[in-house]
């Protein structure tokens, strides 16, 4: 018995020794270690062994069993590793087939602009307030400090809608709505679409603006050349040379544009195309709210005071992206679009 | 306003270059738009002689010239003008020379002569528009001279853009007036040097002033003049500030409102009906024929200068073709008056006449220079045109008085702009300003301001004036120190962004386009929760878009039309932006819309396929479970939209409301808005969207027992809407029913014609237990009994 063991256990590891396959592996377990396998008929046997003998040759069976398992499971793994490595030396795609995804879509130009001015006006503090685009004289212009038959009203050539009510040429109706129904201190800003009428490479009938005010106890001149040099820096970059000169906006007063080193030439003028020449660009205008404003909505200008200022998103989305005709952003051609 | 520099100098001279002094224009609040150096090309002409002319070889209209330009050696040059002879002094353009519009010169064979050059006329100069012959020059005009240089042709011309509250800047007296104050230089007034002869003025005319409109009016009157031709010296000047010579009469008045900013006009006495001009609101006088040659209807309220029942002028915008000055004019009456912006401003736009003098008048002329323009005028006029300057004037200025003086606190300059500022700055500022400054009460000045800055009239506007001639670089640059405040942004602009995000990453770009619409978009895209009739514009840009869109889409078709005309196979667009309606008053309201066109958008392998429904819906489903109140969002087949196609539409609705709509256009309806093939399009309220509310977040266990799948197919008519069969499963058993989903429609045999095969997918499972498979089949069976029972299906195993 214990010779045929050993010649079982001979066999069999010689048998799996040449096995190349999970399947030629499988056989072998099937004819040693299967119901009707070979050492499984010598467990068999076991029986007409005698009762003394039969400890040595139990443990012989069982150290002989474990040892043809082990050799199986190592034959299979080393089959199965083989396999898988003849099945990568044969597989290969082309790897440089462009990747099936659905088209991007952007967002337009004029969205990106205003998002980027507006969270960095949000990041400073002010809050986003909303008003209606058809307006009323009072609110566009009137509590504005625009009186009737003023030639100010000719720097916003006005559409007019019926029922006396205007497409508000600025967004600054909003500041008049806010201070009606808010007290100060405020800061706030406001953002959309604005109409005038004109219509040509660089003015368009409808346009955006982002508007912003501040309104407290001691607010200065200076303090406006503060919060707006902190502002534009924040969308132009750190280092972007500022400069105020007086303007005329019968809302505020002393009115200012501010102007920021050009970025295409960095300042230095000479025939650069962005800045004409004069190494500034004209990004915003500002100015400290007029006390006839303060009058308009209930605030008594010797109390507070206050700056406002407006920004033209085309103008900044122009600047920026070098386009050359306003009427890109309306025309909605793809072309343009995806490339922003 | 045109700034000649030539004319400048001889208000104020500075050393300043060009570039500095438009620099502290600029930063003084006037800004230069551009400077021109005109004549600067001008180059090589000089002034020659004729000393001999014969008539050319070959051709009658030519004369063969010897000029002599100073050298020795007179060139030969071939003229064709006619007034051309021996004796006289000329431009002369030598081999080489460059004309103003950049012509060179050079020798040149005419007619088998040489010439050496070519005399020149105003027109190749640019002096005039149009001449007769060559210019020739004064007899004692040195030979061999720069012509542009003798002539001063060659001048810096300065651009500086007004704001409208500066009416004083625009004169060459007002701008010499900044420029002084922004360079420390003094200014020169000319002195006005007057003769006068014959009958008093105040004898021969009379004025009167019957609308305080007018608040002040003054005439002169000049005998014997002879019209003429302007000197070149006027022409050159009206040219560089930028108007036209007409003659000599006229180019003075034109000349004086230049230079001071005092619009006057010339009327010829001798058409006036009577010694009597009045001043009043044009009442029952309809209309008026202007010197432009066209009659004017009179709106009641114009202001009108008038004689006896004739109305001679529309105050301060134009005068009447009758009284006009033309050549047989010998004697004038010169008007200079005060007339109210506002009335100004509403009849010159009314008329659409809008003349240099409307444009000074609406801006607020300085009424206390009437009387000394009009003596300019008038001592100009009888020095060019001859003619004597009757003695006095007639001037009706009926409230004459001092301006109230305004209180400026040095205090409150220094409360308002951030910076100190003393009493002793504030004086000296505002003398410099031209305004008288005494003592007022508790440390403030009492300020007269100048006649002619009618901007400053309260206190504010004169700290204005003290932060500009500080410089407001001079002023610091401070962030306030107050307490802190969250920025923050309304609900809806959050809302927006997050689905403009979803829209994105669905391939589609963003269109934003113009609010108007023409009426039949607005009838074919009724748009959504829009109500009444659209918005009318009363001065639309365009005849054909007089109204407000009614529906984002309009925006959103054009889109497609543009880019299908770009050749663009795949349009995938989206649209924010408002819709408006007119229901007794005017209302707006943001809207949603898309556009799927042409093919699916996307790069790569594959084949290119035409968009449907479930795409563009899918993209909805999307955001709505992102907003999460997909569940709340019913489609329900059809719209009220006739331009939608009735069997590819639906109507969403959100708890129970109108929120939009979605389909293919009715193919009627592609013809009418021009577009054609595969696509789908979608509009919702997004104020509707936004004030959805929906419940606050919070965690639900995991569910702990396993879900058991079941498939069930049933075959209905091919009209079935396979939402039904969902809803009703949903409902029948809502503890263990969790999920069912349509997975597939199939029509074809061995389906008869006329049906359809929907698949479901359903998802049982029990928050207690795990169920058999015996409950399950169960449940199956119930459900199969209660699907027959509820509609007309069949139950396919």
């Amino acid at each position: 018995m214990k010779e045929k063991l050993e010649s079982i256990r001979a066999a069999a590891l010689a048998a799996l020794d040449g096995a190349q396959s999970e399947n030629a592996v499988e056989e072998l377990r099937v004819r040693y270690l299967g119901r009707k396998g070979e050492l499984t008929a010598v467990l068999r046997g076991m029986r007409d062994v005698s009762p003394e003998e039969r400890p040595a040759m139990g443990a012989l069976v069982n150290r002989i069993k474990e040892e043809v398992e082990a050799a199986i499971g190592e034959t299979l793994a080393n089959a199965r590793a083989a396999e898988r490595s003849q099945r990568v030396a044969s597989e290969r795609i082309d790897v440089t087939i462009p990747g099936r995804r659905p088209l991007l879509g952007r967002s337009h130009p004029l969205t990106q602009v205003t998002a980027e001015l507006v969270d960095a006006f949000v990041g400073l503090g002010f809050s986003l307030a909303e008003g209606p685009e058809i307006e009323d004289d009072y609110h566009n212009f009137e509590a504005l400090n625009f009186p009737p038959d003023h030639p100010a009203r000719d720097m916003q050539d006005t559409l007019f809608v019926e029922g006396e009510r205007v497409m508000r040429t600025h967004t600054s109706p909003v500041q008049i709505r806010v201070m009606e129904s808010q007290q100060p201190p405020l800061r706030a800003i406001a953002v959309g679409a604005t109409y005038r009428h004109d219509s040509d490479a660089t003015h368009s009938p409808m346009f955006h603006q982002i508007e912003g005010f501040m309104v407290d106890r001691g607010i200065t001149f200076a303090h406006l050349k503060g919060v707006l040099t902190h502002a534009v820096r924040a969308v132009f970059g750190e280092r972007s040379a500022v400069r105020l000169r007086p303007s005329f906006f019968p809302f505020t007063e002393p009115s200012a544009e501010l102007d920021i080193g050009c970025f295409g030439c960095g300042g230095s003028g000479g025939a650069c195309r962005i800045c004409k020449g004069t190494g500034w660009i004209e990004v915003l205008g500002s100015g400290m709210i007029d006390p006839n404003v303060f009058r308009a909505v209930g605030y008594d200008p010797e109390e507070y005071s206050g700056f406002a200022f407006g920004i033209g998103i085309e103008r900044i989305a122009m600047l920026k992206y070098e386009i050359d005709d306003i009427r890109r952003f309306f025309a909605n051609d793809l072309r343009f679009l995806s490339q922003f | 306003m045109k700034l000649p520099l030539r004319w400048l100098n001889e208000f104020v001279r500075t050393d300043l270059d060009t570039a500095e002094l438009c620099h502290r224009l600029t930063m003084a609040g006037l800004e230069v738009d551009a400077v021109e150096e005109r004549g600067a090309g001008l180059n090589g002409v000089v002034v020659g002689k004729v000393t001999a002319t014969r008539a050319h070889p070959d051709a009658d209209r030519l004369t063969v010239c010897e000029v002599d330009a100073g050298e020795g050696t007179p060139a030969t040059v071939v003229c064709g003008a006619a007034n051309v002879r021996a004796g006289i002094r000329v431009a002369f353009a030598r081999d080489g020379a460059v004309l103003p519009d950049d012509r060179r010169i050079g020798r040149a064979e005419v007619r088998g002569v040489e010439s050496a050059g070519m005399l020149c006329s105003e027109a190749e100069l640019g002096i005039a528009e149009q001449s007769d012959g060559i210019m020739v020059l004064p007899g004692r005009t040195p030979l061999g001279a720069d012509v542009a240089e003798l002539l001063g042709l060659r001048d810096t011309i300065i651009e500086v853009s007004i704001t409208p509250n500066r009416g004083d800047c625009l004169s060459i007296l007002g701008l010499a007036r900044e420029v002084a104050l922004v360079t420390g230089g003094r200014l020169r007034e000319p002195k006005v040097r007057l003769k006068e002869s014959g009958g008093a003025c105040g004898d021969a005319v009379s004025i009167r002033i019957e609308d305080e409109r007018c608040r002040r009016y003054a005439a002169r009157i000049v005998r014997g003049v002879k019209i003429g031709p302007s000197p070149l010296w006027l022409r050159l000047r009206l040219q560089a500030a930028g108007m036209r010579s007409v003659n000599n009469v006229v180019d003075v008045t034109n000349f004086v409102m230049l230079e001071r900013g005092q619009p006057l006009h010339a009327f010829d006495l001798a058409k006036l009906a009577r010694p009597e001009v009045v001043v009043r609101a044009a009442a029952k006088t309809k209309a008026i024929q202007t010197l432009d040659g066209v009659v004017r209807a009179l709106d009641p309220d114009d202001l009108l200068i008038t004689t006896g029942d004739e109305p001679i002028a529309i105050a301060g915008v134009m005068g009447g073709a009758d009284s006009e000055v033309s050549a047989e004019t010998v004697d004038l009456l010169l008007e200079s008056a005060w007339f109210a912006p506002a009335t100004v401003r509403r009849t010159a736009r009314r008329l659409d006449l809008h003349s240099e003098a409307a444009y000074r008048f609406e801006r607020s002329i300085d009424i206390g220079g009437v009387a000394s323009a009009l003596d300019r005028a008038a001592a100009m006029i009888a020095e060019l045109a001859g003619g004597s300057v009757a003695p006095g004037m007639v001037d009706v200025y009926p409230g004459e008085r001092e301006a109230d003086p305004i209180e400026l606190r040095p205090s409150r300059a220094t409360e308002l702009l951030g910076c100190s500022v003393s009493g002793a700055q504030a004086r000296k500022v505002m003398k410099a300003l031209g305004a008288r400054v005494d003592k007022g009460a508790g440390g403030a000045l009492s300020v007269t301001v100048p006649t002619y800055r009618t901007d400053l009239e309260r206190e504010i506007d004169l700290i204005e004036e003290l932060a500009r001639v500080i410089g407001y670089d001079e002023i610091p640059t401070e962030l306030p120190s107050r307490p802190l405040m969250a920025g923050s942004l309304p609900e809806r602009i959050r809302m927006e962004r997050s689905i403009r995000q979803s829209l994105q990453a669905a391939g589609m770009s963003e269109a934003v386009g113009l609010a108007f619409a023409s009426p039949d978009t607005n009838r074919i895209l009724p748009g959504v929760n829009v109500a009444g009739r659209a918005v009318r514009l009363l001065n639309p840009i365009t005849q054909e878009e007089p109204e407000l869109r009614r529906s984002i889409l309009s925006t959103l078709l054009a889109m497609w039309r543009h880019n299908r005309n770009q050749g663009a196979t795949a349009i995938a667009g989206y649209s924010v932006g408002k819709a408006y309606w007119h229901e007794g008053v005017a209302g707006e309201g943001w809207r949603l819309g898309g556009v799927l066109a042409g093919e699916m958008p996307s790069i790569g392998l594959g084949a290119r396929r035409a968009p449907e429904l479930g795409d563009l819906k899918g993209i909805l489903e999307t955001l709505f479970e992102q907003r999460r109140v997909l569940a709340d969002v019913a489609w329900r087949p059809g719209t009220e939209w006739k331009s939608l196609h009735p069997g590819k539409s639906a109507t969403i609705e959100l708890g129970g409301a109108v929120l939009g709509v979605i389909g293919a256009l009715h193919p009627d309806a592609e013809v009418e808005l021009d577009v054609d093939g595969a696509h789908w399009l979608f509009e919702i309220d997004l104020d509707r969207l936004a004030a959805h509310s929906t419940p606050a977040v919070r965690f639900h266990g995991l569910p702990r027992y396993p879900a058991v799948q079941r498939d069930l197919a049933v075959v209905v008519a091919s009209e079935f809407e396979s939402d039904q069969i969902s809803r009703f499963v949903r409902e029948w058993n809502r503890d263990l029913v969790e999920e069912v989903e349509l997975f597939d429609e199939y029509v074809g045999s061995p389906i008869a014609p006329g049906k359809k095969s929907l698949a479901y997918s359903i998802a049982y499972r029990a928050a207690d237990r795990t169920l058999t498979d015996e409950e399950v089949n169960g449940l199956q069976e119930h459900l199969v009994l209660a699907l027959e029972k509820h509609f007309d299906v069949e139950h396919r195993q």
